[in-house]
């Protein structure tokens, strides 16, 4: 069978349970940084309890998008992805009764997530120097801009003063003539590092099931970004600093992005001694130069690729790219996201349907898994919505006692403020879910 | 002892305590694709054992061509505490926990390692693939003998489409790449990830599986933006160098009187306390009804936004964060240069950057009290060479 085919199976195939089944997350975090984790988590399978005090929450869910356009049926689209396959709770955990409803929830967890101001949650009782008490077992993540401790760690942070303090906005533009400074788009400081503290939650998991013990882990976004920057160390061995080089990546012999006879953006990237010979043998006027590296000669080698590109159409340029063996692949903009077939077929971009909000399309699973599928099951909640689900299943309540704390106002429910609503036309009493009568998804 | 003290304390000793993965081999049979260095890398901070089979493009992949000890820096930085295994050796290595597969789809099947032969004989292998367009599928039959890089990736994932000012003379005004590799970083993290998952389902089931890994998509799943911006819009959004292109807010970089700051206005008591800042209040109203006529009229945002930005050039930067502490908000901060950050002591003693003799490189995120991420020093197999 051909090697395509063979894989292409063993995905479409895949019918074991997720990797992290049975694993129980408590989430308690706001914006994009903290609820990225759990999100990640949940995809991958595990349960993640979402605890917002009521009725207002995670504040994340109210900031306006596009002139008001971002909301979908009530809810921003981006908070309904970020908080796919969750369930929510509404818990006024400043009242002792609520606080000891969390405690138990912690009680049952293997990880618990926050990402408040460093000390925030201590003074509900629920840092990690009081949960550890609780629960030994539980490994904790604190996520910040600088970490919990150390002469930064009392600085706010949001992804751009992350970005402004690691020195990656230093890293990106252009140097010598264009004076601007841009932030990375679209939040990259938050959706990084909560990504790599995936890896390192579950790699805490497998250190716990040989020892037992549970963990803190102090997640700084700023040095999640610093990572990667090999900047510091090309600064100490050369005592220059690299310069910030637009399109450029300086570690290519020939790089960055062009426009073609038909106007699209394409970028192109000859890493290689290899690369760059073979795209040398289309391209004119650029032999020669091969190992010239400096950030002049990698300008001169772009403006004269520019030159030629510039008489290529976009597909021409793929043609040549698979051809030679040169990276090229075209700036796609989120139209073209969305629509790229190849995608589609991958499950990237998939259509779900959401028991309340009907089909979306959503950006489907971070990785492909040959023996356990990965899944967006369904959307974010407003605030409290799953209240009688969780406190019925997962901590044994009475129906009467959940009504009771509903009354006293320990538990509670959204504002119907946009961004926290379920959709119009929504009707308790025909929601087995949110009644608790049934779960999202009942296996 | 205070909180700080007490946490601060839970990370002391770091060097004497275990990691989490202790005693999971892992080899890397990467070529030249970072992507897959990197997911190497993350598993071996996090304690496991990474064999790497050693590409002399990837050494000669360096900023400028500039090599430490013979090998270019990202070589030297993601092959710290792995050991080099030459590709013939490695079906003697074989059975390891975890195979990352970085050379394109086909490539290691066709001399007899790919994962339906390996499978056959270890079916508890975890098989990592990690390509510009995954295993399987049209495309990635398609482009298979393409090789991947960074800029293609943050290309692709329609990341470089939002970045950069269109306002600029050409070629200045085309897109721009985040000036860290950010495709190939989400693509490692996101194999890394998928490893760990795939390890973690083989404790209860006893079998590995196939992970697939396609780094001209990670970005672009993880953010939620591309995918959400058209779905509800009907349209793509356009770069703005300016105000964010979501929140149409001034979360920003802005041009003080003295440098750069960035300005995180996300809610509108944000927004609000920061034209009271600038001595503005006045703006708020007027911003927020340019929201409002968003679609209609774009250009009266853009308008207000020069005005805005005038008014920000008039202070210091220094002035602003301190009237932004003073208020408790927004949160403001002076852009720090990479010779400012390098120098920070913060970075040091928590081992974000560490010092290596005359070198400083990228230390460890993973900061974890019981099982502390690996921040090692390169090996250099000569005395450092200046380049």
């Amino acid at each position: 069978m051909d090697y395509f085919e063979y894989i292409r199976d063993i995905i479409a195939n895949a019918r074991g349970d997720p990797p992290l089944k049975g694993v129980k997350v408590v989430e308690f975090a706001h914006y994009i940084l903290g609820p990225n984790i759990p999100r990640l988590l949940a995809q991958l399978g595990a349960e993640v309890v979402k605890v917002e005090p009521p009725p207002r929450g995670d504040r994340w869910k109210y900031a306006s998008m596009w002139g008001g356009r971002g909301f979908y049926k009530g809810m921003r689209i981006d908070y309904l992805y970020l908080n796919s396959n969750k369930y929510f709770v509404g818990i006024d955990f400043k009242r002792e009764e609520g606080r000891r409803l969390v405690i138990e929830l912690v009680k049952q967890a293997d990880v618990f997530v926050e990402n408040f101001e460093p000390g925030t949650v201590d003074k509900y009782g629920l840092g990690y120097l009081q949960l550890r008490e609780v629960n030994p077992r539980l490994i904790y993540v604190s996520a910040s801009g600088y970490g919990n401790w150390g002469p930064l760690s009392r600085l706010p942070s949001y992804d751009v003063i992350g970005q402004a303090e690691s020195g990656v906005i230093d890293t990106t533009g252009w140097e010598d003539g264009v004076n601007e400074a841009y932030r990375l788009p679209d939040y990259p400081g938050d959706w990084l590092p909560s990504t790599m503290a995936v890896s390192a939650i579950i790699a805490a998991l497998i250190y716990r099931e040989r020892t037992g013990k549970g963990q803190y882990i102090d997640l700084s976004q700023a040095a999640s970004m610093q990572r990667f920057m090999y900047h510091f160390t090309y600064m100490s061995a050369t005592g220059r600093r690299l310069k910030r080089s637009g399109f450029v990546d300086p570690s290519a012999y020939l790089s960055g992005v062009f426009k073609t006879a038909d106007g699209k953006f394409v970028a192109i990237a000859a890493m290689t001694k290899a690369q760059y010979d073979a795209l040398a043998s289309a391209a004119p006027n650029i032999g020669g130069l091969r190992d010239l590296r400096d950030p002049e000669s990698l300008w001169l080698k772009y403006e004269a690729v520019r030159a030629w590109a510039s008489t290529k159409t976009l597909d021409e340029l793929l043609e040549l790219g698979k051809k030679l063996g040169v990276p090229i692949q075209p700036v796609l903009s989120d139209e073209e996201v969305v629509r790229d077939p190849w995608r589609a077929e991958r499950g990237s971009v998939l259509y779900i349907t959401d028991r309340l909000y009907g089909e979306v399309a959503v950006p489907g699973p971070i990785v492909k898994m040959g023996g356990t599928p990965l899944a967006v099951k369904w959307l974010a909640r407003p605030v409290g919505y799953h209240n009688m689900l969780v406190l019925k299943r997962r901590l044994g309540l009475g129906e009467s006692e959940v009504r009771r704390l509903r009354e006293e106002g320990v538990i509670g429910y959204w504002d119907g403020q946009p961004g926290n609503a379920p959709p119009p036309g929504w009707r308790e009493e025909e929601d087995p879910v949110f009644r608790g009568e049934k779960d999202e998804v009942e296996t | 002892m205070s909180r700080e003290e007490a946490l601060a304390g839970l990370f002391s000793g770091a060097e004497a305590k275990p990691s989490a993965l202790e005693g999971v081999r892992v080899v890397e049979i990467c070529g030249a694709n970072y992507a897959c260095r990197i997911a190497g890398s993350i598993l071996g901070e996090l304690g496991a054992e990474v064999y790497t089979v050693p590409d002399e493009d990837a050494k000669d992949i360096t900023p400028h061509g500039v090599k430490i000890g013979g090998v270019g820096i990202p070589y030297l930085i993601e092959g710290r505490g792995k050991r080099e295994i030459p590709l013939a050796d490695v079906p003697k290595l074989l059975p390891v926990d975890i195979l990352i597969d970085g050379l394109g789809p086909g490539k290691l099947h066709s001399m007899g390692l790919g994962y339906p032969q390996l499978s056959e004989k270890y079916p508890d292998l975890i098989y990592v693939a990690i390509s510009q367009f995954g295993h399987y599928g049209e495309k990635a039959k398609e482009y298979a003998n393409m090789p991947d890089s960074d800029l293609t990736a943050q290309a692709y994932n329609g990341y470089m489409a939002m970045l950069g000012n269109p306002s600029l003379p050409e070629p200045y005004s085309y897109p721009i790449r985040a000036g860290v590799w950010l495709g190939w970083a989400f693509a490692g993290a996101a194999a890394a990830l998928g490893a760990l998952a795939a390890y973690w389902a083989r404790l209860r089931t006893g079998r590995g599986q196939f992970v697939d890994v396609a780094i001209n998509e990670v970005l672009s799943v993880v953010h939620p933006y591309q995918v959400g911006a058209p779905f509800v819009l009907g349209k793509s959004r356009q770069r703005s160098p300016t105000i964010d292109a979501n929140l149409l807010v001034t979360y920003t970089t802005a041009r003080a009187k003295d440098g750069f700051v960035a300005l995180a206005t996300v809610i509108w008591p944000e927004v609000e306390a920061f034209f009271e800042i600038i001595g503005r209040p006045d703006l708020a109203n007027r911003w927020r009804e340019a929201l409002e006529a968003w679609e209609r009229e774009p250009q009266r945002l853009r308008e207000l936004e020069a005005e805005v930005f005038a008014e920000v050039a008039k202070y210091s930067g220094e002035d602003l964060v301190k009237a932004s502490r003073e208020k408790g908000r927004p949160p403001i901060a002076v852009v720090k240069t990479l010779e400012y950050v390098a120098a920070q002591e913060h970075w040091r003693i928590r081992r974000a950057i560490i010092q290596c003799g005359d070198l400083l490189v990228p230390g460890t995120p993973f900061m974890m009290s019981e099982t502390p991420g690996r921040a090692r020093c390169p090996q250099l197999p000569e005395p450092t060479a200046r380049a």
